[in-house]
C-alpha cells in the first residue's frame, strides 16, 4: 500500500521532469533548453555510452559506502499531495554537456544534470536526433549516491558545516551516547560530577 | 563540612545514582530547604527506579519483557506503558520508520523511554517548585532555569572520539538535549529498513522541547544514515548537531550554540550556501555546490506545510507493523 503510493508519487516526479524536458526541447534548437547547457566544441558523433560520459558522475564518489543497499526507495517523508516538486532546481551549477547536435547529426545522447526533488534526485537522458528528442530516459541512481551523501536544498540554508572541534571547560553537564556505569567512570560528566562534589556539602 | 578552600558553598542539591543502567546526574539548583531537596532528589530517582522496572528489556519481570513473551496482555499494563507504546506508534508514523521500538524483532521502547522518563522528572520538579535543575541520565539531558552559578545551563556535546572533550556547548534555560552514538556501546542501532546495523554517523544530538522526542529523534537519524541530518533539518522546534563517520560535522542553523563567537545568530544563515555539500566528505565538485541554495531558501515556507499535513497521517501503514495495530 505505502509501496504504491510512493510508486506513484516518484512516477509523478518523473513525469513532471520529463514534461520540462519535452516543454524546453519544443522551444526549438535556436534557444537550448537548460538540460543541453555549456555547449562544449566536441559533439560526439555517435551514441555515447552513460558510463562514458563526463557529465554522469556521482555527485559524491567518496560517500557511497557499501553498507547501504537502499533495498527499496526511500520513502518519501511528505505528503506528495500539495507538495512542489522541485525538478527543475539543479542542486549544482549546470554540467557540462554535449552540445546540440547540428541538425545533420546522427542520434546522439545526451545526459542532463543530477535534479534533486523530494524523492531523491533525478536524471535524465535524452537521445537526440537531428533537432528532435527521440527518446527519454530516467537515468537509475542508486540511493546511497542520490538521496544520502547530500543535502537536499530544503536542508541546506536549515545546516551549516563546520571542523570538529575539541572544546572543553566550564560546563554543567554532557549530552553524550548513553555511557554504561563502567564507562561512566572515565568520562567528562563523571569527572565534573565528581568535581561538584567539593563544592557542597 | 567536606568544602575545599577557597570554594563557594553553592545552594542546592547535586546526586549521582546509578539506575536503568548508566549513571544518573542530579542537580537542583533552587536555594530550598535542604530536607525538601532531598525529597524532590528521591522522588526523581525512585520514579527513574520504578520506570526501569517496568520497561527494562533486561529484566524478565519488568512489563515490557513480559508483554513481549505474551504473558502480559496490553489491557493489563500500567497507564504508562501503554502510553509509551502509543507514543512509540506515532513516532514510527513521524520517523518513515526509522523510530522503531520493534527493530530488533522484540519488543524494546528504550530509545524513547529514557528520555521520556527523564522530562516526566523534570516537569514534576518544576511543578514541586523547583524551577532551576538539570538531569543527566546517562547522556540525555534536560535543564530548566539556571546553574546555581546564575548562568544558563551549559551542555557540552560529547565529542565522538575523545570522552575528555566536548565538540559543542549548548546554553540555555529550558531545553532537552538527547545524543545517540556509536561509540559507546558500538552499532547498536538496527536499521529497521534492513535489519543491519546502522553506518554513516557516528553521532547525532538532537535538541528540543521533550527529551522523550529528542531521543527517539537522534536515535532514526543514526538509523537512518546519512541522509539523518538532512532529515532531522524539517524537524520543526528541534535542532540537531551532527558528527559523520568521517568526522564531518553539520548542526543546525539555530542549535543554541555558546563558545566561540557567543550565541550564533540564526539570521546569518541565509547567505551561506556552500554549507551543504559537507557531510558526503569528499563530495568537492559534485552537484550540492552551492547553486540549490536559493530554491532551498524558497522551500523553507513548503516544509513547513509539510510538517502540518503530517499530523494527519497515520502510523498504522504497511504490513511489518501490524503488529503495533495488535498490541494497542
Amino acid at each position: 500500500m505505502r509501496r504504491a503510493v510512493l510508486g506513484l508519487a516518484g512516477l509523478a516526479a518523473g513525469t513532471t521532469l520529463l514534461v520540462v524536458v519535452k516543454g524546453a526541447a519544443a522551444s526549438g534548437p535556436a534557444a537550448p533548453p537548460p538540460v543541453l547547457a555549456g555547449p562544449t566544441g566536441a559533439v560526439p558523433s555517435g551514441p555515447v555510452p552513460p558510463s562514458a560520459d563526463p557529465a554522469t558522475p556521482s555527485p559524491a564518489p567518496s560517500a557511497t559506502p557499501a553498507d547501504e543497499p537502499a533495498p527499496s526507495a526511500r520513502p518519501s517523508r511528505s505528503a506528495p499531495a500539495g507538495q512542489p516538486t522541485r525538478t527543475a532546481a539543479a542542486p549544482g551549477p549546470a554540467r557540462t554537456t554535449p552540445a546540440a547536435p547540428s541538425p545533420a547529426a546522427g542520434p546522439h545522447k545526451v545526459t542532463g544534470p543530477i535534479a534533486a526533488n523530494d524523492y531523491g534526485a533525478v536524471q535524465v537522458q535524452i537521445t537526440v536526433t537531428g533537432d528532435r528528442i527521440t527518446e527519454i530516459r530516467t537515468l537509475e541512481m542508486p540511493e546511497s549516491s542520490s538521496r544520502s551523501s547530500q543535502l537536499s536544498a530544503r536542508a541546506e540554508p536549515l545546516l551549516r558545516a563546520e571542523a570538529l572541534r575539541e572544546q572543553g571547560a566550564d560546563l554543567d553537564t554532557v549530552s553524550g551516547a548513553t555511557y554504561t556505569s563502567q564507562s561512566y567512570r572515565e568520562s567528562l560528566q563523571g569527572a565534573i560530577d565528581t568535581a561538584a562534589r567539593g563544592e557542597r556539602g | 563540612m567536606g568544602v575545599r578552600p577557597g570554594r563557594r558553598l553553592r545552594p542546592g542539591l547535586r546526586r549521582v545514582e546509578h539506575v536503568m543502567g548508566t549513571a544518573v546526574s542530579l542537580d537542583l539548583a533552587d536555594p530550598l530547604r535542604p530536607s525538601t531537596l532531598d525529597e524532590l532528589a528521591d522522588g526523581v530517582f525512585a520514579w527513574l527506579r520504578l520506570v526501569d522496572a517496568r520497561f527494562s528489556t533486561y529484566r524478565d519481570d519488568s512489563e515490557v519483557s513480559r508483554l513481549d513473551r505474551g504473558t502480559l496482555s496490553l489491557p493489563d499494563a500500567s497507564a504508562d506503558l501503554r502510553a509509551v507504546l502509543e507514543r512509540c506508534a506515532e513516532l514510527w508514523g513521524e520517523t518513515d520508520g526509522y523510530f522503531d521500538a520493534y527493530a530488533t524483532g522484540h519488543l524494546d521502547p528504550s530509545g524513547y523511554v529514557k528520555g521520556w522518563a527523564v522530562q516526566v522528572a523534570s516537569d514534576r520538579l518544576l511543578a514541586a517548585g523547583a524551577a532551576n535543575h538539570c538531569l543527566n541520565a546517562g547522556g540525555d539531558v534536560r535543564v530548566r532555569g539556571h546553574a546555581s552559578s546564575g548562568r544558563p545551563w551549559r551542555i557540552g556535546v560529547r565529542h565522538p572520539w575523545n570522552a575528555t572533550k566536548v565538540a559543542w556547548v549548548l546554553a540555555g534555560t529550558d531545553l532537552a538535549v538527547a545524543t545517540s552514538g556509536v561509540y559507546e556501546r558500538g552499532h547498536h542501532v538496527v536499521d529497521p529498513r534492513t535489519g543491519r546495523p546502522a553506518r554513516g554517523l557516528r553521532s547525532v544530538t538532537v535538541v528540543g522541547a521533550d527529551l522523550g522526542v529528542a531521543d527517539a529523534y537522534a536515535t532514526a537519524a543514526v538509523a537512518m544514515g546519512r541522509s539523518g541530518p538532512d532529515w532531522l533539518a524539517g524537524r520543526a522546534g528541534h535542532e540537531c548537531a551532527v558528527v559523520a563517520d568521517d568526522a564531518t560535522c553539520l548542526r543546525s542553523a539555530r542549535l543554541p550554540v555558546v563558545g566561540d563567537g557567543g550565541p550564533i545568530d540564526g539570521e546569518s544563515a541565509s547567505g551561506e550556501s556552500a554549507s551543504g555539500e559537507l557531510i558526503g566528505g569528499g563530495s568537492k565538485g559534485g552537484a550540492a555546490d552551492g547553486g540549490g541554495s536559493a530554491g532551498g531558501a524558497a522551500d523553507g515556507a513548503g516544509s513547513g506545510g509539510t510538517r502540518a499535513g503530517r499530523g494527519a497521517d497515520t502510523p498504522f501503514r504497511g504490513s511489518t507493523h501490524d503488529r503495533y495495530r495488535t498490541t494497542l
